[in-house]
């Protein structure tokens, strides 16, 4: 019952921070909401039992991208004028009317008796949610994936290296000493 | 004792949807990433209650390689916004109409 | 076997080498040089003609000789063969003959014209489908040749095509023989219903057995009655006789080759060859002999009013060739081709002769402005006069033995009307040509230019040609008169004559005699009315009214103008702006501005915007997962 209602509580707190997140007008603020989600979601995996994914969450989510976003944002440096951050309003009725009938259709689509019971409780001996147990299955069943992941991760470092790399512009040549200067 | 699963798909549902409708409403560029990782946050909600309605570590592996993606898609994501504010000193995507009909 | 193939080389190499000619000069002409050329040519078709010559002399008759197999055509199949009987060969020897003394005359008569190599190409290639049209064993090759030679004529007629005059004529030779090709392509298409074969030979063969039902008789009737028309296009007879005269416009070597001596008598060579299947329908026939005596008289009587040179000897062709169908058509066959190969000699001559004066008076054609040639081109005048006694018929030349053998079997068949026309056409044949030689060699000169004797290459062919035309009598003297009927015997194994004269030889002989002097007394007396009439001719003649349709060769060229030209061109012209330029034009802008309408409209769509993209994705996963929901059970 506790865990419930804690389930509950979390849920609400998610919610709440992803609708700031995405609310926001700017990006900054969305970025610290988008961490404190993180955070929030942290909480709801360990109310779930995976323990080591919810560190994860915490270190690479929360510890290493929102990281690499909030230093962009303020590399950039923007004045609301670049921003543009006022949203489209003749748009977003028709967006929230689209996002409202989709949640509402994947509700009914998901809801049933079935469902709707409480999740079976872990044995006292299980080992879901350890290191142990998600290494047992990455690194025997999910090996190419896992692979794959690493040489995904590797083309993105190649990829962003050529894209932001900038040639640096030649040095406007300076008078050579024996030339004379124009008088 | 735990919460049902649908709560749990609810749940990332509602994040899915905060996501989209942000992509989908907000002007700059770097709210869209950050949208962006909204919605994958949803998604990875469900892998997780998922994995843990089977017992099965399966669910959470999804959830790593997902991150992955995650990673690398803020990443280049993000050198393309550098790219585009050199270019046209802004981050509103409606500059980026080149291709109008 | 070994014969065969023996035979095979030479006959190919006899037909390919004028192709080959054509294609060398064609290419090479301006490279080559005139000498070189005229050289070339000359020495191609001798060559052919020595290869035909060799053939005639030595093979036995009749000679198939295949190639390939040609169109497989479902039960039979067409095969690429040669056909070398007695009238083939004569044709051919004639084509080739008469072909290479041209090309030679044509070397003098060309010199100097900027399309030289063109000239020789197109004549080369006249000869080459002359040849697969005698040749040929099989209807479609036969075809091949037809249309091989009516493509050379339209070619050489409007040779010298900058000038509007005659490439319109060119057009209209092309035109008006199409009206005969499809005559003989629906006689084409009759004959394999019938016979199930396009193979002559086959064909003949089945007609002789005669193994066929009545109801076949419909459609080798209908069959016969498309050879008459595709035979009428090509041998300038009525009603398709308008293009000949017009023919004229192109070089005179040409109208000795194609209009004179050789293409025209293609129609005639087409109805010998098919005889057999005429002998079924002797009212064809019947239609063929009108049609000849009528085309005869007509010509005649136009070409008694024309002042140029060439059109006299156009209109002198037509009626001549009428001669010729005159004598198919009462069953004479043997006849129709002696006179086929003596006017091939005496035409050609005439139409060789008058190109010397052409040539000698700078391209004057009118004969108002010649007269007193004699002594300024005394060979060409006298190769002239005997040309022109030989077409009048005045005995022993060729042209009187071939005429009288067609006006005898005209007088054997008991015809009033035929035989009137036909004594009335031979008075009046010799009337015009005598007033054509008269006027261009008597009298005073009335021309501008000073006219000078034509070269060497020019004058031996006439010489030799005059002889020809002289002595071609030979070839088929009759029996009565102690002569052997050579051509007659040649050809008897192939055609067949449908008149017997079945009198004592004392009556016939007597009979002969009378028409024979009767028909060059009638030649005589128009020599010599023109003599008087035309002596001291000074410039103009026939002013009265009453003329004026002989003169404007009865108004059949403004008849056709007004009934088929005037209302083919308002169609064509309805066709253009109504249908192409409203209908077709219509629909075709119609669908691309609504295209284009539609496109702005969509166009709209693609905003550019990344995120209104994603909308319509979002919109698009939405139609999904409701056609999901719904269809969940």
């Amino acid at each position: 019952m506790l865990q419930q209602s804690l389930f509950i509580i979390m849920a609400a707190l998610v919610l709440l921070t992803a609708g700031l997140v995405a609310f926001r007008p700017r990006p900054i603020e969305s970025a610290m909401w988008l961490i404190l989600n993180f955070f929030f979601t942290a909480g709801l995996y360990v109310l779930l039992g995976s323990h080591f994914v919810a560190v994860i969450q915490i270190l690479v989510y929360a510890g290493a991208i929102m990281v690499l976003f909030v230093f962009v944002i303020l590399l950039l440096n923007l004045d609301p004028k670049e921003l543009g951050d006022e949203t489209s309003l003749h748009w977003s009725s028709v967006v929230m009317f689209v996002g409202m009938l989709s949640f509402l259709l994947l509700i009914l689509h998901v809801a049933g008796p079935q469902t709707l019971e409480p999740m079976e409780g872990l044995l006292p001996d299980s080992k879901f949610g350890s290191v142990e147990a998600l290494a047992q299955k990455l690194l025997t069943d999910y090996v190419w994936g896992f692979e794959l992941a690493g040489v995904i991760l590797l083309l993105a470092i190649v990829g962003v290296g050529m894209l932001a790399y900038r040639k640096p512009k030649p040095k406007t040549p300076k008078f050579l000493d024996h030339q004379e200067r124009p008088v | 004792m735990s919460a049902p699963i649908a709560y749990v798909l609810f749940l990332s549902f509602a994040v899915f949807c905060f996501g989209a409708c942000g992509f989908l409403i907000r002007k700059n560029a770097l709210s869209l990433l950050i949208c962006l990782e909204l919605m994958l946050s949803g998604v990875n909600m469900a892998f997780v209650g998922f994995s843990r309605l089977h017992q099965n570590e399966g669910g959470n592996v999804l959830y790593f390689l997902v991150i992955t993606v995650a990673a690398c898609e803020s990443a280049i994501g993000l050198a393309l916004i550098l790219n585009f504010f050199r270019l046209k000193k802004s981050v509103r995507l409606d500059e980026a109409r080149a291709l109008e009909g | 076997m070994e014969e065969q193939s023996h035979l095979q080389c030479i006959a190919a190499l006899a037909v390919l080498l004028p192709l080959v000619g054509s294609a060398l000069w064609f290419s090479l002409g301006k490279k080559f040089g005139e000498k070189f050329v005229s050289i070339g040519a000359v020495s191609f078709l001798a060559l052919s003609f020595a290869c035909i010559a060799y053939i005639f002399f030595t093979a036995t008759l009749p000679l198939r000789i295949n190639f390939f197999q040609w169109l497989p055509l479902g039960t039979s199949s067409v095969s690429f063969a040669f056909l070398f009987d007695p009238l083939s060969l004569a044709l051919s020897m004639v084509v080739t003959g008469v072909g290479t003394l041209i090309h030679l005359y044509a070397t003098g008569y060309m010199h100097g014209d900027a399309g030289f190599g063109r000239f020789f190409s197109y004549l080369n290639l006249f000869v080459f489908s002359m040849l697969m049209l005698t040749l040929s064993d099989s209807l479609p090759g036969l075809f091949l040749g037809w249309e091989g030679v009516g493509l050379c004529s339209y070619l050489l007629i409007s040779f010298w095509f900058t000038d509007e005059a005659n490439a319109s004529a060119g057009k209209k030779a092309f035109i008006v023989n199409r009206v005969g090709d499809f005559g003989f392509l629906l006689a084409m298409f009759c004959i394999f219903k019938v016979f199930g074969a396009l193979s002559i030979p086959e064909i003949l063969q089945t007609v002789q057995a005669g193994n066929f039902s009545g109801d076949d008789l419909f459609w080798t009737r209908l069959a016969c009655f498309g050879l008459v028309l595709g035979a009428a296009g090509k041998s300038a007879q009525i009603p398709l006789y308008v293009w000949l005269p017009d023919a004229m416009a192109g070089p005179t070597p040409v109208s000795a080759l194609i209009h004179a001596a050789t293409m025209v008598t293609a129609g005639v060579y087409l109805c010998c060859r098919m005889q057999p299947l005429f002998l079924l329908h002797l009212d064809v026939l019947n239609v063929i002999a009108y049609m000849g005596a009528i085309t005869a008289f007509f010509a005649a009587t136009i070409a008694i009013f024309q002042n140029d040179i060439k059109k006299v000897l156009a209109y002198s062709t037509i009626s001549q060739l009428g001669y010729m169908f005159l004598a198919v058509g009462l069953g004479a066959p043997v006849a129709a081709y002696f006179h086929l190969i003596t006017h091939a000699f005496f035409k050609a001559l005439l139409f060789l002769g008058a190109g010397s004066v052409i040539h000698g008076l700078h391209h004057e054609q009118d004969m108002r402005h010649m007269g007193g040639l004699r002594t300024k081109m005394p060979i060409t005048f006298w190769c002239m006069t005997i040309g022109v006694l030989a077409i009048a018929g005045v005995p022993p030349l060729s042209g009187f033995v071939s005429k009288d053998e067609i006006l005898h079997n005209v007088w054997g068949n008991h015809d009033w009307t035929l035989v009137a026309l036909a004594f009335t056409t031979a008075f009046m044949t010799a009337f015009y040509m005598g007033r054509l030689w008269i006027m261009t060699f008597f009298g005073k000169f009335r021309g501008h230019h000073e006219a000078h004797e034509s070269p060497w290459t020019m004058t031996s062919v006439l010489v030799i040609l005059a002889a020809a035309s002289a002595l071609a009598g030979i070839l088929n003297w009759p029996h009565l008169w102690g002569g052997s009927e050579t051509l007659g015997t040649y050809l008897s194994t192939v055609v067949q004559a449908l008149i017997h004269h079945a009198e004592d030889p004392a009556h016939a002989l007597q009979s002969s005699l009378t028409l024979a002097v009767v028909s060059s007394l009638v030649g005589l007396a128009g020599l010599t009315i023109a003599y008087f009439r035309y002596r001291n001719f000074s410039g103009e003649e026939f002013s009265s009214p009453a003329f004026r349709p002989f003169q404007n060769k009865y108004y059949i060229d403004e008849l056709y103008d007004a009934i088929v030209v005037k209302n083919l061109r308002m169609f064509g012209k309805f066709l253009w702006k109504v249908v192409d330029g409203f209908v077709l034009d219509g629909v075709l802008n119609g669908s691309a501005a609504l295209a284009s309408r539609t496109s702005t409209y969509l166009r709209q769509l693609q905003t550019g915007l990344m995120q209104q993209y994603a909308l319509w994705i979002w919109i698009g996963f939405l139609i999904l997962l409701l056609g999901a929901w719904t269809g969940r059970s």
